[in-house]
Order: structure tokens, then sequence, then C-alpha cells
């Protein structure tokens, strides 16, 4: 850890490290790296990660709360999809577990579970989901008069200057993506891939569900399908990506490229000094469905780059072993800054 | 960004290797998951991969276990049916896999590990493998890597 400088941040200003675990694995080694508040969720559609043999039941979420809390870590259960009529008492039974848990907060998305959580459980603090899609003070001011939220985590289609004015005119402390695969990022607004499956990744808990993906290796080259629709195909020196329509590449007027976005992975290690010097309370890392290898390797650099700025905010510089080591883990041909450094607003 | 490549089995180990018939091969390898890993597999998964059949191949080597699942037990099979799954990488990329040096995603995103087959089984097999905690037999894993890293 970097020595404190006399221009070191107070502790109230340091912005958290909030990385993702899909296995209980992955929960210690997030924990063991430096993580302060880890999220995972339950082996069923009320999170945005239902696949197949990840995620916790009662018995793991228990101990991987025992064993953050006993080094000083926070536990956040993510419950950030949406309900339906005939399966919404899922949902509430879900709020009900992570209370009876002991989850330090839960990432909720839908203003009914908001609701029922705030008035049920008033002691279970409450951050607002992504998928929310809050993108305004006045909405964000919204779920706070309302539910009482304590966080909420920002979708990435906001520019830098545009984060601030937001955090500037609310009181609820600000999350941001720091890391991880980047989509169109319609979050919690986005059916895309039910055309090709039939499933909502808001109200199924998964972008592209397993059963509809196929990998096909042929003399054409590597091919994605999902639902029977192709993806994409590649030659034998490009890199696949997860395979969701959001990140295909199709045959459009004739010319073939991705049209919706490119696969790549947000990196806002360089943004680090001014997302903490506008007031980001925390940094969030995408990628509960990566092994616990990934979260062992992302958390470790964060952790190093969150000391460093919040030590020496005036001498921050992100170091090339921190690029390199992020490069590698890295969805997609490369990383970018995404929506944060847009000039078109 | 490109992984940098993985070292080779030696040719001569290679040649060895590829000299092994394949159903004791397999027969060994299924004894050690048995011995090692069945225990830690919870029972629902255990049976959601009864009669699917895997084959992992490491292409350096020539080798190709092949096995199965019946009565919750890791079992060899000689069959030439289409398998469930088949996962194709270098037997160091394997054992980094093994060892948690490496992650699977950042392997299939750099054309190192190839899974081909029924994609639910795969994440619920990758995804149980990421539960299970073997600290013993990561750190031999890891102190082999080490010793025989380029």
């Amino acid at each position: 850890m970097a020595a404190l400088s006399p221009q070191a941040t107070p502790s109230s200003a340091r912005m958290r490290l909030v990385c993702p675990a899909g296995t209980l694995p992955a929960l210690k080694v997030a924990v063991d790296e430096g993580a302060d508040d880890v999220y995972l969720g339950f082996k069923d559609q009320t999170n945005a990660r239902n696949f197949a043999g990840l995620n916790f039941n009662d018995a793991t979420i228990r101990e991987g709360i025992a064993y953050a809390h006993r080094k000083g870590a926070q536990v956040l259960i993510a419950l950030n999809t949406y309900p339906q009529p005939h399966n919404w008492r899922n949902w509430r039974a879900a709020v009900d577990r992570a209370a009876e848990v002991g989850a330090d907060a839960i990432i909720v998305a839908d203003a009914g579970v908001l609701r029922y959580a705030c008035k049920t459980h008033p002691n279970l603090r409450l951050h607002l989901s992504v998928q929310g899609s809050a993108t305004s003070h006045e909405a964000i001011n919204f779920y706070y008069e309302h539910f009482g939220i304590h966080r909420a985590v920002l979708p990435r289609v906001l520019a830098v200057e545009q984060a601030e004015k937001v955090i500037a005119r609310t009181p609820v402390e600000i999350e941001v993506f720091g890391f991880g695969s980047l989509s169109i990022m319609v979050e919690g607004r986005c059916a895309l891939s039910s055309y090709a499956t039939g499933e909502s990744p808001n109200t199924h808990g998964g972008c592209s569900p397993a059963k509809a993906i196929r990998w096909q290796t042929s003399s054409a080259g590597m091919e994605s399908r999902l639902g029977g629709v192709l993806i994409d195909r590649f030659a034998d020196n490009e890199h696949p990506g997860y395979p969701t329509l959001c990140r295909g590449r199709f045959r459009v007027n004739g010319d073939v490229y991705y049209p919706f976005e490119e696969p790549t992975s947000l990196n806002t290690l360089e943004l680090l000094q001014p997302l903490q010097a506008m007031g980001v309370k925390a940094i969030k890392i995408e990628g509960r469905q990566r092994s616990p290898a990934y979260v062992e390797a992302v958390t470790r650099v964060w952790r190093a780059a969150l000391n460093h700025c919040a030590a020496e905010p005036q001498h921050y510089h992100v170091k090339p072993e921190w690029q390199n080591a992020l490069a590698q883990i890295s969805e997609g041909h490369q990383c970018t800054l995404g929506a944060y450094h847009r000039p078109w607003r | 960004m490109t992984l940098a490549p993985s070292p080779r089995l030696p040719r001569t180990v290679q040649k060895v290797v590829n000299r092994l018939p394949r159903y004791p091969a397999s027969r060994a390898f299924t004894t050690l998951l048995n011995f090692t890993l069945r225990r830690k597999f919870p029972a629902d998964v255990l049976e959601a991969l009864e009669d699917h059949c895997f084959v992992i191949e490491a292409e350096d080597a020539g080798v190709q276990l092949m096995f199965t699942v019946r009565r919750k037990r890791f079992v060899p099979t000689n069959t030439l049916t289409e398998p469930t799954l088949h996962f194709r990488a270098s037997t160091w990329d394997y054992i980094t896999l093994a060892a948690r040096e490496a992650d699977p995603d950042t392997l299939f995103f750099n054309r190192r590990l190839s899974i081909e087959g029924d994609t639910e089984t795969a994440l619920l097999v990758k995804n149980t493998m990421d539960t299970i905690d073997i600290p013993r037999t990561r750190a031999l894993l890891k102190m082999m890597l080490r010793a025989h890293s380029p």
C-alpha cells in the first residue's frame, strides 16, 4: 500500500471497491484481495446472472457473509430483475431471504420490489440497480424520497460531466462501473435477446440463456448462434466474445460489421482521480459469471489503483502492469472508456 | 490483447503419451476424478450429468479422455457417439485451469480453450468446478507450474 501523503483523501471520500462473486471461492478471493463490497445473487431468476451452476444457496451465502464480515467487507445481494404478476412471490421471498441471511444491502431495480423491501424490512439497506436505468438526479431522488435508497448505480451511458452533475444534485451515494464487458447498455429496458430466444434478460435473468447458445466449428470458422440466429463467425485469428445479439456481427446493406456494439470491455482506471474528486462513492467491477481466477486478478489491480488514488490523488497515474493484467482478462479486442468520454450528448 | 503462448509438452513426452491406449488413460482419469472430486460435486449436478458423454482432449499430447457419469460416478467410455461436451486445450492450459491460475473465459476468448456441445451443460460444469475448493491439490499444481514456467 502506498504511504499516506499530506494530500491523502479523507476516508469518508474514498471510493469503495465493489467486486462480483458467482461462487463462494470467488467471494473469498475478492475479500482476500481487498474488495470493500462483494455482490452476488441467488440461484434463480431474481438476478441478472441466472446461469446453470452459478450463484448461492442459503448455506453458501451465510458462509460467505460470515467470511466477508470477519474481514471487514460487506455483502450485497442482487435482486435486479423484474417480476411478473404470476411470479411476484419469488421476488418477495428473495427479499425476505436476503434480510434473513443478513445481507448488508440488496440491489434492486423494480419499484414494486423496492416498495416491498422498504415497507417489510425498513432496516435493510437498498441500492438502486443499474437495471433501474435511472440516469438523472430527478429519477434517483424519486427513489430516495419514496423508498429511502442509500446508493444508486449509474447506467453506463453518462459522460463524466453528466455523472458529476447527478452527484451534485442528490443525497444518494453514487456507484459507477469501473471495469467489465460492455453491451449497448439499454439497462433494464433491453428486450433484444427475446427476439431470438423468447426470454428477456430483465425477467429471466440472462441476456443469452445458455440453452439457446450453440458454438460450432466448420470450414467457414467458429460460429456462435443464439436461438438459431447466427451471431458471429470467427476466423482462426479472431477472438470470440459472449454471444449476445447486441454484440453480433451482421450483414447490413451488403456490409458485414458490428451494427450495435463491438465486443469490448470498459476500463476506467485512467478516470479514477476525477471520479474520486467529483464524489463517486463506489466503483463496480462487472463479472459474476467469471471464475475466481478473474475475480482475483481484477480485484488485485483495482485495490492497488484505488489505494494509490486515495493516498496520492495529485500523483495518481495508471501503472502499465495494471493495464496489462486487465487487458489479458478482458472480453473483446480492446478496452474503452465507454460513454464516459463520448463528446456527443 | 493476446495471451502469451502456453508451453507445449516436450516432444519425447508427446511421443510416449501418444502411444498410451485411450481406454486405460480414461480409466485412470476417472479413478482420479472419483477419488478427488466426486464427493465435492453436489448430488443434483451429478444427477444432471448422468449419461452425458464428455471428451477432454489435450491437443499437444494427442490424448483424448472419454467418460460419462453413471449412478453418480465418473465412468470411462469407449463409445464413438457424439459427446455432450468436447473440450480441447493444451496440457499446460488444463493445468493452469485446475490450479485456478487461468480464467476459462479468458482462455476461450483467446482460442486457447475450445468447448463444443451443449452450452448449458458446459456452464454447469464450469461453474460447479469453480465452487470446488481443493487447496492442497491446487498448491501442488501451482508449484509445478512455477517450476516449469517459461
